[in-house]
């Protein structure tokens, strides 16, 4: 089925079946991805995929239903449509969809009906396979030599995508986003002695193969395990602790889902009747941006024809906004901000974006050098020890100890413990390491007092 | 009637053979899934996917070529695999062979039939009796303290149809039928929040749904989140630590589970790599993985390669006695095929992976275990871990977790997260109690997120690092 075909169909669907006030909407994605790994240089494995799925949704008075299909045959297409407004049938949601549509300005007739955005570039047509082959071989090698100490490179490869993410509805609204990105990745498991092994990693993220910079790989997952060998366990107790910026991404990464308006409405977010109050140390400036096109999780749109806005998540420590989709603006009657996503197969969820925390003016040598004894988390193992409710986490972490500002050794295998928006209120200071890397989570160090650390 | 027709299974996989690769095989996928979902006390969401592709794969010594598509004609089939040979730089020599399948049923035959053929699929079944039991959830965990502030529930089916051909002449198929509900607490008091959840799933058709305890189920997790909201932060520093049955044995698929997938063994990405019959745990210690138990959520009558799964014995007494291989894991790492090839779908190639994973019963009762340590802790209820099998470290949260005092249950704690190094925990599991149970979760790994089963009888770890706020 050709898009005008898809359009001319919902329609017609719409026509027969839902009220006036009614609508159908459809997301559909198409995707090749390719990716390699290699295992003591010889080829592990090599996957070349292809997908395409198509997902409906359709919404009237307050019924909400989706389906969605791999297949691209009429038949199934059709098959899957009914199955959608059958599932809306089911539902009884608090939002009269018809009346909201009727409300809501993000859907007014004026708005730019054809909307086209594009993120990173195809590949060169002149590189081959064996030219990405050899970026990812290049790399295992160049690791595996570097020392005598790294045993192996167990997870290390390349892969590219391709991926053309597609949004139509009743209205003749349609979004579309074509993105290619690359990879390259190593992580290597380095070993002194019997009782004495660690693994590191680097990962390269681009939206050209070109700018893939397989020379930081190499150095920084080579410098990192190295570094960690030897690693001990501190003891229990409290101490100042110094989270580098890759640890901390870690924490917001799993905090940011809290700015849902979904989980506001449901109580279930730890910022759940907090709006506009101090929540964390005036030191702390959050932004959601989904139009920065130069990070991975550029999304002008959202999947439900709305245009995305950049959110000032907090300011100085305070609550500023939380991040909406159609629905929970609604509820919560707060600004709509374009953040409701779904892939063809999901249903409609809020999710952040591109998300920064400010940089501060402190150096991180600065943010090191206290007396006594400093812990550097450098990063989290695992992120299995995060209690969503509340923010209570409780994660194994490696890092680096220090006495005196005198980076002393590595340390591994103990647990950082406490409450995140507590840890946000107990800042010392912000370092000025923001990263500009494509990340979606970017943030600078950090130094925390009083936070609890387990080990021996 | 089948996914694919053999005529285009036959030609894809001659010409593959005939393009240089040692073992060619299909994987073709026809999965329905349904979704329903209560937030708010309001029916919330009605979903239903259909995914249908094939995953093609091509083995030359080895190396794994994989590639998959959405069509099922043989112009496209034929495509992926010449795809792929062209990328081994291999061309079709002309002289293919004629392949021909001996196709066996998989229900069929044998007496792991977990469905019968008749079984109601999701596809002809009536989901409307789901949502007053859903409803019963909702209402009968509110019921149990006006400090529950919101309640989630949801069930997922889904049935799979799939049909494997090789190179070797297999042709087997099977159906799937996958049935799940999951509950969600949550409580609030005084600026402090708790969550706790409900999980059942099983192999089994919808009907199965129909026949589960919502009323049940829901005082178990509103008590959780309640009690949960009284307990005070979790200590933190070395200690021994009871674990109690069921999803306890999440510490066994992380410390040493994963560490025994030929996927990390045959690259020596494994603390266990080299280690057959050697001992690796104390002898209170036998695992088992067990893919054939009817019903239980990690089981299979065939792995996603067609070979009929088994049950592996892991360590017994200590000793390791087995790896979980898959085809090519087992060629690499010179260890016979368990049947242990599995996949989330046909976009994954298959890797070694676990299926019911339990340590075996022994003696003593859980109060018996509690009994033996002075200061410790019990965890009660796990959540999710993870590991890393280079260097065997594993971590995971505990959900529900309890000071231990002089051999007796003291207060709950919140928080607690204990971590450990895989053969070093197993050989400080002093005490196996006798109770054993089984408990559905979901690994994610190289292959995708499947279904598995953890369990175990209550143990005793004489010590390990438990995370905690408590100061």
């Amino acid at each position: 089925m050709t898009q005008p075909e898809l359009l001319l169909f919902i329609q017609s669907f719409k026509k027969q079946f839902l009220p006036a006030d009614g609508k159908i909407e459809v997301v559909s994605s198409n995707g090749q991805s390719f990716d390699c790994s290699y295992s003591k240089q010889q080829l592990e494995k090599l996957n070349r995929r292809t997908s395409s799925s198509l997902g409906f949704r359709v919404l009237f008075d307050n019924h909400e239903g989706y389906a969605s299909t791999t297949s691209l045959d009429e038949g199934d297409i059709r098959l899957c449509l009914k199955m959608a407004f059958e599932n809306a049938q089911m539902i009884t949601s608090e939002v009269n969809w018809s009346q909201l549509f009727k409300e809501s300005k993000i859907l007014q007739k004026s708005e730019m009906k054809s909307l086209s955005v594009s993120q990173g570039q195809p590949i060169n047509t002149q590189l081959t396979i064996q030219d990405r082959l050899n970026v990812a071989k290049t790399t295992e090698q160049r690791i595996l030599e570097a020392s005598e100490s790294i045993q192996s490179v167990p997870y290390n490869g390349y892969s590219e995508s391709d991926s053309q993410w597609h949004y139509l509805d009743t209205d003749g609204r349609e979004r579309q986003q074509t993105s290619h990105s690359y990879t390259l990745y190593a992580h290597a498991l380095a070993q002194n002695g019997a009782n004495d092994s660690v693994m590191r990693g680097e990962t390269s993220s681009e939206f050209t193969f070109e700018a893939l910079n397989a020379d930081f790989v190499v150095a920084t997952a080579t410098e990192k395990v190295l570094r960690a060998l030897g690693g001990q366990t501190p003891k229990t107790g409290t101490y100042t602790v110094v989270f580098k910026s890759k640890a901390l991404q870690t924490l917001w990464g799993l905090f940011v889902g809290s700015f849902s308006a979904q989980r506001l409405y449901d109580k279930t977010s730890p910022l759940s009747s907090r709006l506009h109050q101090r929540i964390v140390s005036p030191l702390v400036t959050l932004i959601d941006d989904p139009l920065n096109n130069g990070r991975r999780a550029y999304s002008p749109f959202d999947s439900e024809g709305g245009l995305a806005q950049a959110c000032v998540l907090i300011e100085d420590g305070v609550f500023k906004s939380a991040l909406t989709d159609r629905k929970h603006a609604h509820l919560l009657n707060i600004p709509s901000t374009g953040h409701g996503q779904r892939s063809p197969g999901g249903s409609i969820e809020i999710h952040a974006t591109n998300i920064t925390m400010k940089a501060g003016s402190t150096s991180f040598e600065s943010l090191t050098r206290t007396s006594g004894e400093l812990i550097v988390i450098e990063q989290f193992m695992s992120s299995a020890g995060y209690n969503s409710s509340n923010a209570d986490f409780s994660l194994e972490a490696a890092g680096r100890f220090y006495e005196d500002g005198q980076d002393m050794y590595p340390i591994k295998n103990f647990m950082v413990a406490g409450n995140f928006l507590k840890l946000l209120s107990q800042i010392e200071c912000v370092g000025d390491d923001l990263p500009t890397q494509t990340d979606p989570i970017l943030c600078p160090s950090i130094r925390v007092t009083e936070i609890m650390v387990a080990g021996k | 009637m089948h996914i694919l027709s053999q005529n285009i299974a036959a030609m894809a996989i001659d010409l593959g053979i005939s393009c240089g690769a040692d073992f060619v095989d299909i994987f073709v996928e026809d999965t329905v899934t349904s979704e329903l979902g209560m937030t708010n006390s309001k029916r919330q969401k009605a979903s239903s996917q259909q995914s249908k592709g094939a995953g093609i794969r091509l083995v030359y010594g080895n190396e794994v070529y994989y590639g998959t598509t959405n069509f099922f004609d043989e112009k496209r089939i034929l495509s992926v695999v010449s795809d792929l040979a062209q990328i081994h730089l291999a061309q079709a020599k002309g002289s293919a062979p004629k392949t021909s399948f001996q196709f066996s049923n998989s229900q069929a035959g044998h007496n792991r039939n977990f469905h019968a053929l008749t079984a109601l699929s999701v596809r002809d079944y009536n989901r409307s009796p789901l949502w007053s039991l859903l409803e019963l959830f909702d209402q009968s965990a509110r019921s149990q303290s006006v400090d529950i502030t919101q309640v989630s529930a949801s069930v997922i089916l889904k049935h799979t149809r799939i049909e494997i051909f090789n190179s070797e002449g297999l042709f087997r198929s099977s159906d799937r039928h996958y049935s799940n509900f999951f509950g969600m607490t949550h409580a609030s008091r005084g600026g402090q929040s708790q969550m706790s959840h409900a999980r059942e799933s099983q192999i089994a058709t919808p009907l199965w749904l129909e026949s589960l305890d919502y009323k049940q189920l829901a005082k178990t997790s509103a008590s959780s989140a309640l009690m949960m909201l009284d307990g005070k932060a979790a200590p933190a520093g070395e200690m021994p630590v009871v674990i109690n049955n069921g999803f306890g044995g999440v510490i066994f698929h992380e410390a040493c589970g994963h560490g025994l997938e030929t996927t990390s063994v045959s690259k020596n990405a494994s603390v266990f790599a080299g280690k057959l019959e050697q001992q690796v745990a104390s002898k209170a210690v036998t695992a088992i993985d067990d893919g054939t138990l009817t019903g239980m959520w990690g089981s299979l009558d065939i792995d996603d390669e067609g070979m009929e799964t088994q049950k592996t014995t892991l360590i017994e007494n200590g000793i390791l006695k087995s790896y979980l291989s898959d085809r090519v894991g087992a060629q690499k790492a010179q260890v016979p095929r368990t049947g242990s090839a599995r996949r989330q779908n046909y976009q994954f190639a298959p890797t070694s992976r676990m299926r019911n994973t339990y340590i075996a019963a022994g003696s003593g009762s859980l109060n018996d275990l509690i009994a033996d340590v002075e200061d410790g802790l019990f965890a009660a209820k796990l959540g999710g871990g993870s590991v890393n099998p280079g260097t065997g470290e594993f971590n995971f949260s505990v959900q529900e977790g309890f000071l231990i005092k002089n051999g007796k249950i003291s207060h709950a704690v919140k928080g607690a997260s204990l971590i450990g190094k895989g053969i070093e925990t197993l050989n400080r599991i002093e005490r196996v109690g006798e109770d054993l149970q089984l408990s559905p979760g979901t690994c994610g790994s190289v292959s995708g997120a499947i279904p598995v089963t953890v369990g175990q009888p209550p143990i005793l770890v004489s010590k390990m690092i438990v995370g905690g706020d408590g100061k």
